[in-house]
Formats: C-alpha cells, sequence, structure tokens
C-alpha cells in the first residue's frame, strides 16, 4: 500500500494567562488608619463622658437646693442650662433627688409644725390632708408638677409616721392621765386623812357600806389607800420604786399627822419644854422616869413612842419632826418675847429717856417708828430720805435714844447704796444727797444741844466724817455741788486704788526713781521729787504745797510721763506766780542773791501770787493807775531819812492774809519789811487793788455802751437800707437797675 | 480633650477614604486583566480553529491523494464521500462547539471585568458613606460633652 507522509500541522496554541490577585494592601493601610482614628475618637470621647459626667455632679453639689424661697413660695432648682447633654443626664436626676429632699424637709417641717398646733390624732390627719393637697395644688399651678408625685409620697409617707406616733402618743397620754387621776386620788385621800388624824379623828362616816356599816375606822382608809397603790403596781403603771415611794409616804405622813396630834396640845400651851421632852424620847426611844409625868399630863405614853418609831426604824426622823414643830413654837415664844421687848422700849422711849440703845433694839425701834409713821410697813433709809421732814414729830420720836433706828444708821453707814445711786440716778441721788445732808445736820445739831455727841450716834467713824465733810462742803459751796462733793467723799476704793496704781506706774519710770523704793503708794515720792523740781526751778517754796494737787491729779493719769508733768507744773506755776517789782522780798534791797548761803532758793525768782501785775495782767493801763493811786498816797510821808517814798524802789507792797486769787491788798513796806507809817493817820499804809474797780467799772460801762452803740447803727443801717430798697422797687421798671446796682454779685 | 476627639473622627474618616480608594484601584486593576484575558481568548480560539481547518484540509488531501493512487473517484465514489463527509461533518461540530465555548467564556471574562469595576465603585462608595458616619458620629458625640449644646 501506497502512503504519503506528510509534516505533522502544529497544535500549539496561546492561551489566556489568568488574573492575578491586585491587592496592594493600601486597602488594609487605610483601614487600619480609620481603625486607629476610630480608637482615639472613642478613647478621647470616654474621658470626655466622664469629665462631663463629673461637672455635672459637681454643679448640682455646688447648689443651693431649697424647697421655697423668703416669701415661701416653692421653688424648682434649674440645672445650668449652659452644661453639656451629658452633664446635664447626670445632673438632672440628681438634682431631682435632691428637690424631693428639700421638699421632704418642708413636708417635714410643714407636718411637724401642725402636729404641734393640733390637739389629736384625728385633727392632725385632717389638717395634714388639707395641708399636702393645698401644697401639691400650690406644685401643680408653679410649674412643680413633676415633683409632685415625689412630694405625695414623702409627705404621706412623714404623715403616717406623725399619725402613727400622735396615735400612740395619744394612748400613752391617756393611761399617764388616768395614772396621774388615780395617784391624785390617793395624795388627797391621804392629805383628808393626815388632816383627820391630826385632829384625833378615828372613824369616817361615808354611808352605808356591804356590810351594813356606814363608818370606815381610818386603818381602814390608809389600807384604801395602799390597796389603790398596789393595784397601780400590779398593772404595770407604776414602777416598783414609785410604787414603794407612795407606800412610804402614806406610812411617813400618817404616822406624822399622829406625833402632829400628840404635840398640838404641847404647841398650844407653848411648852417647849414638854416637846422636848417627847423628841427627847422619839430619839432613845424611851421616857426618862423624870420626864414620864409630863408626857402623861399629855396623855403620852411608852406605847405611843413605840408607835411613833415602829412604821420607820429611823427614829431620828421622827425626832426631828417633833424639834421641827419645837421650832415652831419657840420661834412664837421669842415673837412675843420680843412683842414684850418692844412694848418695853416703847414704854422708854415715851419717857424720853436716853439709854445705851443695843444693836436689836435699833430694830425694834425702827419698828416703833414704822407702827406709828409708815402704819405698820417697814421703814427704810430710803423712806426716811422722803419722808423725814415731811412727818411731824418723827425727827423728834427718831432721836431719843444714844444711837439712832436702823433705817436712820442705814442711811450714813451704807456708803454703797450713795454711790450707786450716783451712777445710776443722779438726779435722785442729788435729791437724797441733800435730804441727807439736811438730816445729819439737824442730827448733829439736835443730838449735841442734847449732849448726846458719844460714840457719833453709833456711826462709824469713816460713815461719821465722811457726812461732816459732805454737810461742811454743802454748806460752803451749796447744795448745787452735793453730788460732786459726794462723788469725791463716797469714791469707791477700787476707784482711789486704780488711780494709786496709775499712778505708781507713771512715777517708776521717772528718771529718779529709787529701785528700793518701799512705798505703797507714790504719794511720798511725788512730794520728795516735787520739792527738788520746784527748788531746782526756783520757784516760790510754797508753791510745792499748791503743785502737789495738781502733780497727784496729773501723775494719775495714765501715760503722763515725767516731762510732760514737768511742763504741766511749770505753766501751772506762771500762771500762779508772776514776777513783781513792787512785792517784797526778803532779799529786797539787801543785795543778796540767796536768803541763805548754799539755799536752792533764789530771790531773784521770788514770784509772787499777789503781784498787782496778775491783777491786771494785759490792762497796763490799770497797772498804772494803781501805781500812781499808790504813789499819790506815798506822798503824804517820808522815810525816816527823809527819802521820797518811791513805790519799788524803797518801798514794796506786802501780800496781806486778804488777798485772795482776785484781789490784793497790801500793807506798804520799806525794803527791810517795816511798815510805813501815815504821818496824817499815824496807822499803817494799806492799799488794795479795788481803787481800779471804779476805773474798771467806768472801762466796762464804755465798753458795753460801744456795743450798744455799734448795734444801734447796725439796725439804723437795716432799716435805712429796707427804705431804700422799697423807694427803689417803687421807682418804676428803671428803678431795678439801681436795685441790681446795690445788689453785690 | 474634644478636639483631640474630632481629630480622631477626621483621621478615620480619611482612612477610610483611602481604603476605599485603594479598593477601587485593585477592582479597576482585576478588570484591566479580564480585558487582556478576552483579548488572549480570541487568539487561542483562533488558533485552535485554524489548527482544526489545517487537519481537515490535511485528511481530506491524503483522501483525495489515496484515491487518486487507487483509482477512485473521490467525487462519485461513495465510500469516500461517506468518509469524506464524515470528517466534514465533525470538523463543523467540533468548530461550533468550541465556538460556543468561546463565546461562553469571553462573556464570563466581561462580566468577570464589569463585576471588578462595580466592586471598586461599590468600595469607594462605602467608604464615602463610612467616612461621613464617622465624622457624624463624632459630631453627635461631640455635641453630648460640649457645654451649652443640650435642649433646655
Amino acid at each position: 500500500m501506497v502512503e504519503f507522509l506528510k509534516a505533522k500541522t502544529s497544535t500549539y496554541v496561546n492561551k489566556p494567562m489568568g488574573v492575578i490577585d491586585t491587592r496592594t494592601g493600601g486597602a488594609a493601610v487605610g483601614e487600619a488608619l480609620a481603625r486607629a482614628g476610630n480608637q482615639a475618637q472613642q478613647m478621647f470621647y470616654a474621658d470626655a463622658v466622664k469629665n462631663q459626667k463629673k461637672l455635672g455632679q459637681e454643679s448640682v453639689n455646688n447648689m443651693k437646693v431649697q424647697a421655697r424661697d423668703e416669701s415661701g413660695a416653692f421653688v424648682y432648682a434649674q440645672v445650668d442650662q449652659s452644661l453639656s447633654q451629658v452633664a446635664k443626664e447626670v445632673a438632672e436626676p440628681m438634682l431631682r433627688q435632691r428637690v424631693g429632699e428639700a421638699l421632704l424637709v418642708d413636708a417635714s417641717n410643714g407636718l411637724t409644725k401642725i402636729r404641734s398646733e393640733s390637739l389629736s390624732a384625728e385633727d392632725f390627719e385632717n389638717k395634714s390632708k388639707e395641708y399636702i393637697k393645698a401644697n401639691i395644688a400650690n406644685l401643680d399651678a408653679t410649674g412643680g408638677g413633676e415633683y409632685a408625685g415625689v412630694y405625695q409620697s414623702l409627705a404621706t409617707k412623714t404623715m403616717a409616721q406623725h399619725l402613727n406616733h400622735m396615735v400612740l402618743a395619744d394612748a400613752k397620754k391617756a393611761k399617764r392621765i388616768a395614772v396621774n387621776n388615780s395617784l391624785s386620788s390617793i395624795t388627797i385621800g391621804l392629805e383628808e386623812a393626815a388632816a383627820h388624824l391630826e385632829r384625833g379623828v378615828s372613824f369616817i362616816t361615808i354611808g352605808e357600806l356591804d356590810d351594813g356599816n356606814d363608818e370606815l375606822r381610818m386603818d381602814q382608809v390608809i389600807s384604801g389607800l395602799k390597796l389603790r397603790a398596789e393595784q397601780l403596781f400590779t398593772n404595770n403603771d407604776i414602777e416598783e420604786p414609785k410604787y414603794r415611794a407612795i407606800i412610804n409616804e402614806i406610812e411617813k405622813t400618817t404616822n406624822d399627822s399622829r406625833i402632829r396630834h400628840k404635840t398640838n396640845p404641847m404647841s398650844e400651851n407653848l411648852d417647849v419644854n414638854a416637846i422636848t421632852i417627847l423628841e427627847q424620847s422619839i430619839r432613845t426611844g424611851i421616857i426618862n422616869k423624870a420626864d414620864k409625868e409630863t408626857l402623861d399630863s399629855y396623855g403620852i405614853n411608852q406605847d405611843d413612842i413605840n408607835n411613833f418609831t415602829k412604821i420607820r426604824v429611823n427614829t431620828d426622823y421622827h425626832a426631828s419632826k417633833v424639834a421641827t414643830i419645837r421650832s415652831i413654837v419657840s420661834s412664837r415664844v421669842t415673837v412675843i418675847a420680843k412683842g414684850n421687848g418692844k412694848l418695853a422700849l416703847k414704854n422708854k422711849l415715851e419717857g424720853r429717856i436716853i439709854h445705851n440703845m443695843k444693836p436689836n433694839e435699833q430694830i425694834l425701834y425702827n419698828e416703833i417708828l414704822a407702827e406709828k409713821y409708815n402704819g405698820g410697813k417697814e421703814i427704810n433709809a430710803d423712806w426716811v430720805l422722803r419722808n423725814w421732814e415731811e412727818k411731824d414729830g418723827f425727827l423728834d420720836d427718831s432721836l431719843r435714844g444714844n444711837k439712832l433706828p436702823k433705817a436712820f444708821e442705814d442711811v450714813f453707814n451704807n456708803a454703797q447704796f450713795i454711790t450707786n445711786l450716783i451712777s445710776t440716778e443722779p438726779a435722785r441721788a442729788k435729791a437724797m444727797l441733800i435730804s441727807g445732808t439736811k438730816l445729819f445736820a439737824n442730827i448733829a445739831y439736835r443730838q449735841s444741844l442734847g449732849g448726846n455727841t458719844q460714840n457719833n450716834f453709833g456711826l462709824s467713824d469713816t460713815s461719821f466724817s465722811n457726812w461732816q465733810r459732805l454737810k461742811r462742803l454743802s454748806e460752803q459751796f451749796g447744795d448745787a455741788s452735793v453730788l460732786e462733793s459726794a462723788q469725791k467723799i463716797f469714791a469707791p476704793k477700787l476707784g482711789n486704788q486704780t488711780l494709786s496704781n496709775i499712778r505708781m506706774t507713771n512715777v517708776e519710770n521717772f528718771s529718779n526713781f529709787p529701785d528700793n523704793y518701799q512705798g505703797s503708794t507714790a504719794n511720798s515720792f511725788i512730794n520728795q521729787w516735787l520739792r527738788k523740781y520746784t527748788a531746782d526751778q526756783g520757784m516760790n517754796p510754797e508753791a510745792a504745797s499748791y503743785l502737789s494737787t495738781i502733780a497727784m491729779h496729773h501723775s494719775s493719769i495714765e501715760g503722763t510721763d515725767e516731762s510732760t508733768l514737768k511742763q504741766i507744773l511749770s505753766d501751772s506755776y506762771d500762771n500762779m506766780y508772776v514776777k513783781s517789782s513792787y512785792i517784797w522780798n526778803i532779799g529786797q534791797g539787801t543785795g543778796l542773791k540767796s536768803p541763805m548761803l548754799g539755799s536752792g532758793y533764789k530771790f531773784k525768782s521770788l514770784s509772787s501770787r499777789f503781784a498787782p501785775e496778775k491783777y491786771f495782767q494785759g490792762n497796763k493801763e490799770l497797772l498804772d493807775k494803781f501805781i500812781k493811786e499808790t504813789q499819790n498816797q506815798l506822798s503824804k510821808s517820808t522815810l525816816k531819812t527823809n527819802e521820797t517814798l518811791t513805790i519799788g524802789e524803797n518801798v514794796f507792797l506786802l501780800p496781806s492774809r486778804r488777798s485772795t486769787n482776785t484781789q490784793g491788798e497790801y500793807m506798804v513796806v520799806d525794803s527791810t519789811g517795816t511798815p510805813i507809817i501815815n504821818k496824817q493817820t499815824n496807822n499803817i499804809f494799806q492799799i488794795s487793788t479795788k481803787v481800779t474797780d471804779g476805773l474798771l467799772l467806768k472801762e466796762k460801762r464804755k465798753e458795753q455802751e460801744d456795743r450798744w452803740d455799734r448795734a444801734r447803727r447796725r439796725r439804723l443801717s437795716v432799716i435805712e437800707s429796707q427804705t431804700d430798697a422799697k423807694k427803689d422797687l417803687n421807682d418804676g421798671f428803671f428803678g431795678l437797675g439801681k436795685i441790681f446796682g446795690k445788689t453785690a454779685f | 480633650m474634644s478636639w483631640w476627639m474630632v481629630a480622631g473622627a477626621v483621621v478615620s474618616a480619611y482612612g477610610q477614604i483611602q481604603a476605599g480608594k485603594a479598593k477601587r484601584a485593585e477592582a479597576r486593576a482585576r478588570a484591566a486583566q479580564f480585558e487582556e484575558q478576552k483579548k488572549d481568548a480570541v487568539v487561542q480560539t483562533m488558533q485552535e480553529h485554524n489548527i482544526r481547518l489545517a487537519n481537515f484540509k490535511s485528511m481530506q488531501n491524503v483522501n483525495d491523494s489515496i484515491a487518486g493512487v487507487m483509482g477512485r473517484d473521490s467525487g462519485s465514489d461513495r465510500s469516500l464521500q461517506a468518509i469524506s463527509k464524515r470528517a466534514e461533518t465533525e470538523f463543523e461540530t467540533e468548530d461550533s462547539r468550541a465556538r460556543l465555548q468561546f463565546l461562553r467564556e469571553q462573556s464570563q471574562r466581561t462580566m468577570g471585568a464589569q463585576f471588578a469595576i462595580m466592586q471598586g465603585k461599590n468600595a469607594m462608595r462605602a467608604a464615602k458613606i463610612g467616612a461621613v458616619s464617622s465624622l457624624l458620629s463624632a459630631g453627635n458625640s461631640y455635641s453630648k460633652i460640649t457645654p451649652g449644646t443640650g435642649k433646655p
């Protein structure tokens, strides 16, 4: 077989490459970034939420939440609207809770008030319901509807609590009243029984009983009282101690009544002796043989004593009850004796006998005066000061003893009463002091006349001295100064002590205050210091005594130091003492500079309190007039040496004792101090600053007339001005110009 | 603190957008590969058709040659005609089947490319929605913690 071979045909073909994965990871990167951003956002959001929640809590915590405002209307606290939503979501429930609490407090307060005003639980319930209803309506009406439910729930719960308490309290109260009534009836029954026993009653009639009797023995009555107490105890209405106390009280009281029944006759007889025997017998439990007869006379025997002591073992108790009776009887006896004493004293006083009065008689004396002049009411110091002048014969009757009645003595001895009155009621104190001073003067005068001056009428030395000083000051300066004087005299010791302390503190800082100063007050140091100071300053020696008062006063002002005090003293001295060319002193004309060798005082500085230059200070014309007048009189005489007398050169003025702070009186002397004799009258020359009085008067008159003249001129000027003004106005329109022209702008 | 939170939200949104963009790029790349495959398949199919056609032609030519040798008329010889006919039928059957297969596969590749494009678009859209959602969520959170923004 023939066959043709041919090349094999190509069977290879190109095929598609398939799809490769195109994920490059870009998407994963983007997703990772998104996740990271998201996580960061969540994280920061969580933090922010936490912060906002805290903020919400704080905002509520810081809020003042109250149920009502000052006017009593409900107020509703609102969450701060500027807060975030998260903060608000936290704050709002918290705030609602707090408002709810505030409303609870409000309801509680209101209901408590209602409870206090309610008479019963029912009354409270009715009032409370009305109250809650009204408040819920109020909440709804005022925008607090969201709280109405909470309020109703809380208020109702509180009301129920109150109601429970009240119901229980009412029940307790009812029981307490019943118990108290029972206790009260026991007390009343006991008092009645005690009264019967004290009168010696053995039976009481109470109407027919079951057994046909209509009488009860007293021991049955007492047993009945005890039984009622026992019933209260059995019912648990009272506790054991109370029950015991009631039983004891019943026994004690009835026993006391029996004792009193036995002692009554003794009391009526004022037989203190018999009561004492009874007391002793009860205390020992046995009646002594010697005392048997006494007690027999009152129907008391050993059985009675045994009965008294059987109830209570403590015999001292029963004895003390008798002792009390004895004390009362004894007082009555004393009163009677006192009445007798008063009567005796009255008789003595009627007889006008000045006797040696004792302190208790001063009290009786007071009572006698009270009966006579004050209707029996007690008289005291105040009454005396108001009435001693008004009641006729009162003062005469009051001064019949060598000592004063008690009320009088109190007026003068009680300085504290006076000083207190000065500080609290000055006007009344003044009136009383004036009355007291007059009373003291009267007493002093009358008692002196009667020769009864011993022992200062019974007043203490201090009181007597003080009132005498006040009397004298009052006589000298008049009643107007009585208050001031009394303040000084009766100043409390504490005030003086305080001043003394201040003075001591001040002077301790003085330059020459001794370290070892022994004095209790600064007075002696100040006087020494003052003497040295006045000598150092060349002051008049007598000035030390005048300046002492000033130094004492100013050194007792807190903070006064040495230099201040010196300045004050120096100024005071300059005001008091003036250097004079005319006043004589011992060194005048001798040429000596000092009165004696080594003395601290200097002639040159011897100023005088009575220098004419002082009286005429600032008015040289008057001084010249005075000197001229003096010189005129001196021209009538000459010295023995035939020298012409010239004031201030060879003759001087010697102040007399009559010189005062306002007026000088002088004797004319030569340089040796020898008086100059007026040859015409053959008497010493005397001259007074009064010689200028006429001139001074004239001067004053002139000053007065000048003042009047000035006033007159001013008045005329005003009248003239008014007249001109009227005239100018009447001159018509153009006249106004004149007015304005006269007006000073 | 709040501003850090906002920054976190912005970063998250930016990340989502970037992820979307990356997914869209990946999808486009896949679509391009499907287009390339379509072109490759056209070439492959054409080459296989040519191979089949060449095989058929070659068989016919061999048979014609053999017939000539054997003295038989290939145009009237019924056996030869039947063989030729048979070969032609099989060729046509196979080629039509191959063409159908090609068309189906091309259609699938076209769909794959379209799906990839659509996936890319959707990924981008989802990323944008996610980013906006993140920002809105952050804004909402921010409003909750910012003072003065709450309702009265």
